[in-house]
C-alpha cells in the first residue's frame, strides 16, 4: 500500500515556515509569559528549597535550649530522651572583642549546625579557628594570620586560650542573615562569629543545647507542616524545661549557697585568724606591760634600796664624819690642850726660869745690896746706906717675896700642868680609842658602801637585762603590731569586700530569678526568619505581576491566533468543502498554536525557572550566607504555567476554528462580509466631529470599529505601562525613601552616644572639640531612648526623642507632613509619631498610644510626621517629664557635618570623639543607609527584572498588535497606496491609530500603575521601613516615554513593512 | 506622439531560480480621450500591463510614456506621485475603505490630489447622490463600484484604469458600470483603460489591445464604438 502523504501536515509545516514571524511571536510571548510567571513564582520556593537543603545538609538545629543557669550534661541527656527530640548537642560560646569587632567565640559543632567551608579548612588543632570573611575583611586579616581576642573581665576564665590561627572562612547555617545576635559588650551587637575547638572552653555548663526533632529534616523548613511540628515540639518540651529548670535551680542555688557558706566560713576563718593575731598581740602587750611594770617596780625597789642603803651609809658616814669631826675636834682640842699644856709648860718653865733668873737677880741684887752694904756694913753709912739701900732692900725683899710667891704660883701651875698633862694623856688615850673606833667605822662604812654599790650594780644590770628583754619584746610586739596592722589594713578591704560580696552574693542568690529554660524553635533564628520573610516578599512581588504579565501575553497570543484562523477562512471553507473533517481542519490551527505555545512555554520554563531565580538569589547572596541555588522541581507550577500558556493560545485557536467551522463551506469560501463601517459615538457630538480633520475622522472610526483590537491593544499596552510604572515606582519608592530619610528628614550625619553620667566638664570638652572642628557644621545634645510603642496588640520598637529646643531640633530632624511638607508642630499637646508607626498601630491624630520602656505610659498622638526608616516618637522635655514623671539627662548628640564631608571625616571625628571621656558610641548615618540599601538590593533585582520583562512584553505586544493591524488591513493600505498615498502618509494612516491606542493604553496603564504600585509597595514593605507610597512623576513619565519609544520603534518597523506591501498582490485577495 | 505608449516593455519576476516573463515585449499606444480595452485570457499579462501603466509596478525593461513623461524610469516616490496625481484606479473588488462612507471614500482620494473634483458632485455624477453617507457595507456591489469609480474620478486623473470592473458584478449592474465608464470617457474626455477577459465587450472600445502570453497579439481601432446598451453577452 502506498503511503499517502499527509498534505495537511505539509500545509502545516509550510504555514509555520511562511508565517514564522507570527509563529515566533506566539512562541516568544508564551516564552516570556511562562518565563516571567514561573521565574518569579519559582524564586521564593527555590530560595526556600535552597535554604532547606542547606539547613538539612548542615543539620541545622530545629530548636535550641538556653538556660539562665547554663545546661548540664544531665540536662542534655534529659532533653535527648524527650519525645520527638532526635539529636542533642551542647555548645559553648562566649563573646569577646577582637580589635574593634565584637565576636562570638563558639565551640566547633560536632553533628548539628555544621559549618560550610568557604575557603581553607576546619580547625584541627586546639589553637586554630575559623571565622567569616566579613571579620577578616574588617580586621584586615587573612587565612593563616593569628586572631587574638580579648575577653571581658567576667568571662576571663571562659577560654583557656585567646589567640588562634585562622585556618579558614566558613558560613554557618545558624547565621544566614546579617544579624549575629546581641551582646553585653561594646556596641551591643555581635559583628562576627569565630568557631574554635570546644576544648578551649573552660566552662562547667553548656551555653546552649541544640536539638533536632524526629523526622523534621524531611520537612521543608519553610512549610506550614514544619512550622506546626516545630511549635508542637517546642510546646511539648515545656514540661521538661520546667522540670529541668527547677532541678537546675535547686542545684545551682544549693551550690551557690554552699559556696557562699564556704566563703562565709573562709571569711570567718580569716577574721578569726586576724582576731587571734590580735589577741596574741594583746597578750604580748599585756605581758610586756607587766614586764614593764615589774621592771619599773624592780627599778623603784632597787632605787629605794640603794637610796635606803645609801641613806644608812650616809647616816653612818655622817656619824662617822661627826665622830671624825669630834675626833678631829678632840684631836684639835687635845692638840690645843697639848699645846696649851706645852705652852703652859713652856710658860711655866719660862716663868720658872724667869723666876730663877729673878731669883738670881734678886740674889744678885741681894748680893749687890749686901755687897753694896758690906762696904758699909759697919759704916754709918751703912745704916744710912742700909737706910739709903733700904728701898732697894725693900724692893729686893718684895722681889724676893714676889719670887717666892712666884714660886709658889709656879708650883701651883706646875700641878696644874701636871693635872693638865694627865688630862691630856687621858684625852689622848681617849682620842686614840676614838681614832680606832673611827677607823673601824670607816672601814665598816667603806665596806657598806661597797656592798651597796655592788648590789646596785647588780640590781641595775639585772634591770638593764630585763629592760633589754622588754625592749626586745616591745620591738617584737611593735613589729607584730605593725604586721598585724598591715595585715589588717591589707585584709580589711578584702575582708570587707568579701563580706560585701558575700552579702551581695546572698542578696543576689536570694533575689536570683529562678532558673528559666528557654526552648526556642528555629523560627526564632533571625537569619532563618528574615530569609523567609525576604523570600516571601519576592513571593508577594511575584503574586500579581506575572499574572498581569501573563494575561497580557495570553491576550496577544489569543488575538494572533484568532486573526490567523480568520485570515484562512477561505482555506478552511475549501478544505471543508473537500470533505475534511472539522477535526482534521482545526488540527492545523490548534497544532500551530499548540506547538508555538508549547515550545515557547517550555523555553520560557527553562529560562525562567533558572535565570530569574538565579538573578534574584544572586542578589540575596549579598545578604544571606546560603551557598548556591538549588532549583526545586515545582511541577504544579511548571505544568500549570505551561499549560495555561498552551491552553490560552490553543484554546483561542480552537475557539476561532470552531466558530469558523460552524459555517458552511460555501459561506466560508465567499469573501466574508466586510465588517460594516458604522458611525462612532463621536460623530453624534457634531461640534467635535466637525472640527476633526478628515484623516482623524478615519482614525476615530477605525479605532472604534475594531473594538476587540482596540481593547486588546489598550489592555496590552496599559498592562505593560502599568508594570513599568510599578517597576520604576518601586525602585524609586525603595531608594527614594532613603534619600528622603537621610537627606531631607534626618539632616544629621552622625549620632554620638554619651555616657549616662556625663559631667559638665566632659560635655564642655566635647563641645570645645566640636566647635574647633571645621568639618562639623552643627551639633546638639538631646535625649534618645529605645522603647516600644503599642496600642492593643503587637508592639513595635521605636526611638523616642525628647527635645529641649524644638527649633534647634528642627535643624537636625525635619518634622513635616508627607503630603504637603508643611511643618509638624512639636509642642506639649502630645507626641509626634511617624507615619508608618501610625499605620501599624492604626492610630491617627488624637488617639492614644502606649509607650513602654521601664515604665508604661499613655500618650496622645499630636501629629504624624513623614518618616521612612525606623520608627520615631518625638516629644518635648516638658511632656516627657509630665508623662514619665521624671526628667532626663541628654544622652545623645546629633552631629551634622559640612556638606561634602565623607566617611573619612566621619572616621577621624569618630576616632577623636571615642577617645574622649563621656563618649560611649558613634554611629555614622551613611553606614546605616548603606546597610539599608544593601538589604533593598534584592528587591531591586526583582524590580529590575520586572521592568525589563515589562518592557520586553510591551515591545512584543505592541509589535504583535501592530503586525496584526497591518496584515488585517493590508488591502485597505494597498488601496491607499494605489490611490497615491506616499509611504509616509500610509504609515501615518496606521500610525495615528497606533498613537491613539498607545496614548489610551498609556493613560490606562498610568492609572493602573498607580494602583498597582501602591498595592505592591504595601506588599513588599517591611515593618521597619515605609516605602514611598506614590510612584514619582518620573516613573510615570518614564513608563509613558518607554512605551512611546517602543511604539515608535514598532511603528518604524511597521513603516518598512508597509512599504513592502505589494499593492498588486494585496488587491487581488478578497477581504 | 501618442498619449500613452508602451515600447518593448518587459516584466520579469524572479522566483528563486525560475524567471517568469509576465510581459515579454509589449508595444502599444493609446490616444488621449480614448476608451481602450485590454483583453486576453487569464494569465496573459494584462493586469501586469495595467499595473505598470498605473505605476503600481515597474517594468524590467522597455519604455512607458504617458503624456510625454517617461513613467518607466520613475523611482518609487515618483511612481507614487504619478499614481497620486495622474491615475485613477478601479478594481474588481472595489477596495473601498470599509470604515468610510461613500462620500468619505471619495474624499479620501480627493484629499491628496492637486486639483480634485468635488466629492459630492462626483458621487452625484455617478448616480449616488442619495447614498453619500452610507458605508460600503450598506451599498450593493454596483453601488460600491460606482463609489470606486467616483473615488478614481474625484482625483481628476489623466487616466482611469479599471481592472475587471465588472468581474464581481451581475450582468445588469456590470453593464451600468461600463456605461458609466463609457460615459465618463465620452462626456469628460477621460482616457479610460479597462481590462477584461470578456471579448464581448470589445465593441464598446475605441481601441482594443489583445494580449496573449505576455505579448500584444493584436491591436485594433474601432472608429465607431458600440454603446454599451447595445452589447449583449
Amino acid at each position: 500500500m502506498v503511503k499517502r502523504k499527509n498534505r495537511l501536515l505539509t500545509d502545516f509545516i509550510r504555514e509555520v515556515r511562511h508565517t514564522y514571524s507570527r509563529f515566533l511571536s506566539i512562541l516568544l510571548l508564551s516564552a516570556l509569559a511562562v518565563a516571567f510567571l514561573v521565574g518569579l513564582r519559582a524564586t521564593a520556593p527555590d530560595m526556600e528549597y535552597t535554604a532547606d537543603n542547606y539547613y538539612d545538609s548542615h543539620h541545622l538545629m530545629d530548636g535550641y535550649v538556653m538556660s539562665t543557669m547554663g545546661l548540664t550534661q544531665e540536662d542534655l541527656q534529659a532533653l535527648a530522651q524527650a519525645d520527638g527530640v532526635d539529636q542533642v548537642e551542647g555548645a559553648w560560646s562566649v563573646d569577646a572583642t577582637a580589635v574593634d569587632s565584637i565576636v562570638s567565640m563558639r565551640s566547633m559543632p560536632e553533628n548539628l549546625n555544621l559549618l560550610n567551608v568557604v575557603e581553607g579548612r576546619l580547625p584541627q588543632q586546639a589553637d586554630e579557628c575559623v571565622t567569616e570573611q566579613m571579620l577578616l575583611t574588617a580586621l584586615g586579616l587573612e587565612i593563616g594570620d593569628t586572631l587574638t581576642v580579648t575577653l571581658d573581665e567576667a568571662d576571663q576564665d571562659s577560654l583557656t586560650r585567646t589567640s588562634y590561627t585562622i585556618v579558614g572562612t566558613v558560613q554557618s547555617p545558624l547565621y544566614v542573615g546579617t544579624d549575629r545576635g546581641s551582646t553585653t559588650l561594646g556596641s551591643g551587637s555581635i559583628d562576627a562569629f569565630v568557631y574554635i575547638p570546644g576544648e578551649n572552653f573552660d566552662l562547667d555548663v553548656y551555653t546552649t543545647a541544640y536539638f533536632t526533632g524526629d523526622g523534621m529534616e524531611a520537612l521543608n523548613s519553610y512549610s506550614q507542616a514544619y512550622a506546626d511540628q516545630l511549635s508542637a515540639l517546642v510546646d511539648s518540651l515545656d514540661p521538661l524545661a520546667q522540670e529541668r529548670a527547677s532541678l537546675r535551680d535547686k542545684e545551682v542555688r544549693s551550690e551557690a549557697q554552699k559556696e557562699l557558706d564556704d566563703a562565709r566560713s573562709e571569711l570567718a576563718d580569716a577574721q578569726k585568724e586576724l582576731d587571734d593575731a590580735k589577741k596574741k598581740l594583746d597578750d604580748a602587750r599585756a605581758e610586756l606591760d607587766s614586764g614593764w611594770a615589774d621592771y619599773e617596780s624592780g627599778l623603784a625597789t632597787l632605787e629605794q634600796e640603794i637610796k635606803d642603803g645609801q641613806a644608812k651609809l650616809n647616816a653612818a658616814r655622817s656619824q662617822l664624819e661627826e665622830s671624825q669631826t669630834r675626833y678631829e675636834q678632840g684631836k684639835v682640842d687635845y692638840q690645843e690642850g697639848l699645846a696649851q699644856y706645852q705652852e703652859g709648860q713652856t710658860a711655866y718653865e719660862e716663868n720658872l726660869a724667869q723666876l730663877d733668873a729673878q731669883q738670881e737677880e734678886v740674889a744678885k741684887g741681894y748680893e749687890e745690896y749686901y755687897d753694896a752694904l758690906k762696904p758699909f756694913e759697919g759704916t754709918p753709912m751703912y745704916d744710912q746706906m742700909v737706910e739709903q739701900l733700904a728701898p732697894q732692900k725693900a724692893k729686893l725683899d718684895e722681889a724676893a717675896a714676889q719670887i717666892q710667891a712666884g714660886y709658889q704660883q709656879l708650883a701651883q701651875v706646875k700641878t696644874q700642868l701636871e693635872e693638865s698633862k694627865a688630862e691630856l694623856d687621858a684625852a689622848q688615850a681617849q682620842l686614840q680609842d676614838a681614832a680606832q673606833q673611827l677607823d673601824t667605822g670607816w672601814a665598816e662604812y667603806q665596806s657598806g658602801q661597797q656592798t651597796l654599790d655592788q648590789e646596785e650594780a647588780r640590781g641595775r644590770s639585772q634591770l638593764a637585762e630585763a629592760k633589754a628583754e622588754l625592749d626586745d619584746g616591745e620591738a617584737e610586739y611593735q613589729k607584730g603590731l605593725e604586721e598585724y596592722q598591715q595585715a589588717k589594713a591589707d585584709a580589711q578591704p578584702e575582708l570587707e569586700q568579701a563580706q560585701a560580696d558575700i552579702d551581695q552574693g546572698q542578696k543576689d542568690l536570694d533575689e536570683m530569678a529562678t532558673c528559666e529554660w528557654y526552648v526556642l524553635g528555629r523560627d526564632t533564628n533571625s537569619g532563618f526568619v528574615s530569609y523567609s520573610q525576604d523570600a516571601e516578599r519576592v513571593d508577594n512581588l511575584s503574586s500579581i505581576f506575572p499574572v498581569i504579565f501573563f494575561v497580557v501575553a495570553a491576550l496577544a497570543c489569543l488575538t494572533t491566533m484568532t486573526r490567523m484562523v480568520e485570515e484562512q477562512r477561505t482555506q478552511i471553507g475549501s478544505l471543508k468543502a473537500l470533505g475534511f473533517s472539522r477535526l482534521a481542519i482545526s488540527q492545523k490551527y490548534i497544532g500551530y498554536a499548540f506547538v508555538a505555545s508549547l515550545v515557547g512555554g517550555l523555553i520560557g520554563l527553562g529560562v525562567g525557572a533558572t535565570l530569574i531565580p538565579a538573578v534574584i538569589a544572586n542578589a540575596f547572596q549579598i545578604m544571606y550566607a546560603i551557598p548556591g541555588l538549588d532549583y526545586k522541581m515545582q511541577l504544579p507550577l511548571f505544568v500549570l504555567a505551561v499549560l495555561a500558556a498552551v491552553a490560552c493560545t490553543t484554546g483561542a485557536a480552537l475557539w476561532a476554528c470552531l466558530s469558523t467551522l460552524i459555517d458552511t463551506p460555501a459561506n466560508l469560501m465567499r469573501p466574508r462580509a466586510p465588517k460594516a463601517g458604522k458611525r462612532v459615538f463621536l460623530e453624534y457630538i457634531k461640534p467635535i466631529w466637525r472640527r476633526l480633520s478628515f484623516t482623524w475622522k478615519v482614525t476615530m472610526r477605525n479605532l472604534f470599529r475594531y473594538q476587540k483590537r482596540f481593547w486588546m491593544t489598550v489592555i496590552g499596552i496599559g498592562g505593560c505601562t502599568a508594570l513599568i510604572v510599578t517597576g520604576f515606582g518601586l525602585h524609586e519608592s525603595i531608594f527614594d525613601v532613603l534619600d528622603k530619610q537621610f537627606d531631607e528628614i534626618s539632616l544629621y550625619d552622625a549620632t554620638v552616644g554619651l555616657d549616662e553620667d556625663l559631667t559638665e566638664e566632659q560635655k564642655q570638652g566635647i563641645e570645645d572639640y566640636l566647635d574647633g572642628e571645621e568639618a562639623v557644621a552643627d551639633y546638639m545634645f538631646t535625649y534618645q531612648q529605645m522603647m516600644d510603642a503599642s496600642t492593643t496588640g503587637i508592639s513595635y520598637d521605636v526611638y523616642l526623642f525628647a527635645v529641649d529646643d524644638v527649633e534647634e531640633f528642627g535643624r537636625f530632624v525635619d518634622l513635616r507632613h508627607r503630603s504637603d511638607h508643611s511643618p509638624v508642630e512639636l509642642d506639649g499637646s502630645g507626641v509626634v509619631i511617624d507615619e508608618k508607626l501610625s499605620e501599624l498601630l492604626g492610630v491617627s491624630v488624637g488617639d492614644t498610644i502606649t509607650l513602654g520602656g521601664d515604665q508604661r505610659v499613655e500618650a496622645v498622638v499630636a501629629d504624624i510626621t513623614e518618616n521612612y526608616v525606623y520608627h520615631y516618637v518625638y516629644l518635648t522635655r516638658d511632656l516627657y517629664t509630665q508623662l514619665f514623671g521624671e526628667d532626663y539627662q541628654n544622652n545623645v548628640m546629633l552631629l551634622a557635618y559640612q556638606d561634602g564631608m565623607g566617611v573619612d571625616v566621619s572616621n577621624q571625628t569618630s576616632e577623636t570623639l571615642m577617645k574622649m571621656d563621656g563618649v560611649a558610641s558613634y554611629s555614622y548615618i551613611a553606614t546605616i543607609r548603606d546597610s539599608f540599601e544593601d538589604s533593598m538590593d534584592a528587591i531591586n533585582y526583582a524590580v529590575v527584572i520586572i521592568i525589563v520583562a515589562a518592557a520586553a512584553l510591551a515591545f512584543v505586544v505592541l509589535y504583535n498588535l501592530t503586525n496584526i493591524n497591518i496584515t488585517e488591513r493590508r488591502s485597505e493600505l494597498a488601496t491607499l497606496k494605489v490611490l497615491g498615498f506616499y509611504d509616509g502618509e500610509t504609515t501615518a494612516y496606521v500610525l495615528r491609530e497606533n498613537v491613539f491606542l498607545t496614548i489610551f493604553g498609556v493613560i490606562l496603564g498610568l492609572v493602573l500603575g498607580r494602583f498597582l504600585h501602591s498595592w505592591m509597595v504595601l506588599t513588599v514593605e517591611v515593618d521597619l521601613v515605609m516605602f514611598g507610597r506614590t510612584a514619582p512623576p518620573y516613573a510615570y513619565v518614564l513608563a509613558a516615554a518607554l512605551t512611546a519609544l517602543f511604539s515608535l520603534i514598532v511603528n518604524v518597523a511597521a513603516h518598512f513593512r508597509l512599504k513592502k506591501i505589494d499593492m498588486v498582490e494585496s488587491l487581488k485577495t478578497v477581504e | 506622439m501618442s498619449y500613452i505608449s508602451f515600447k518593448q516593455v518587459r516584466k520579469e519576476y524572479v522566483m528563486g531560480e525560475v524567471t517568469i516573463k509576465a510581459v515579454d515585449g509589449v508595444d502599444f499606444h493609446i490616444e488621449k480621450g480614448e476608451f481602450a480595452i485590454i483583453v486576453g485570457p487569464s494569465g496573459a499579462g494584462k493586469t501586469t500591463v495595467l499595473n505598470m501603466l498605473g505605476g503600481m509596478d515597474a517594468c524590467t525593461s522597455g519604455e512607458i510614456l504617458v503624456d510625454g513623461t517617461q513613467v518607466s524610469g520613475f523611482n518609487a516616490r515618483q511612481l507614487t506621485q504619478y499614481r497620486r496625481n495622474d491615475i485613477g484606479f478601479v478594481f474588481q473588488f472595489y477596495n473601498l475603505v470599509q470604515n468610510l462612507t461613500a462620500l468619505e471614500n471619495v474624499e479620501l482620494a480627493a484629499q491628496i490630489c492637486k486639483e480634485p473634483l468635488d466629492a459630492k458632485d462626483v458621487l452625484e455624477h455617478v448616480g449616488l447622490g442619495h447614498r453619500l453617507n452610507n458605508f460600503p457595507a450598506q451599498l450593493s456591489g454596483g453601488e460600491q463600484q460606482r463609489v470606486a469609480i467616483a473615488r478614481a474620478l474625484a482625483k481628476n486623473p489623466k487616466l482611469l484604469l479599471c481592472d475587471e470592473p465588472t468581474g464581481a458584478l451581475d450582468y445588469v449592474t456590470g453593464k451600468a458600470i461600463l456605461k458609466l465608464l463609457q460615459d465618463t470617457c465620452r462626456l469628460q474626455g477621460m482616457t479610460v483603460v479597462v481590462i477584461t477577459h470578456n471579448t464581448a465587450l470589445t465593441p464598446m472600445a475605441d481601441r482594443v489591445i489583445h494580449i496573449k502570453n505576455g505579448r500584444v497579439e493584436e491591436m485594433t481601432c474601432n472608429p465607431h464604438p458600440t454603446p454599451v446598451e447595445a452589447i449583449e453577452w
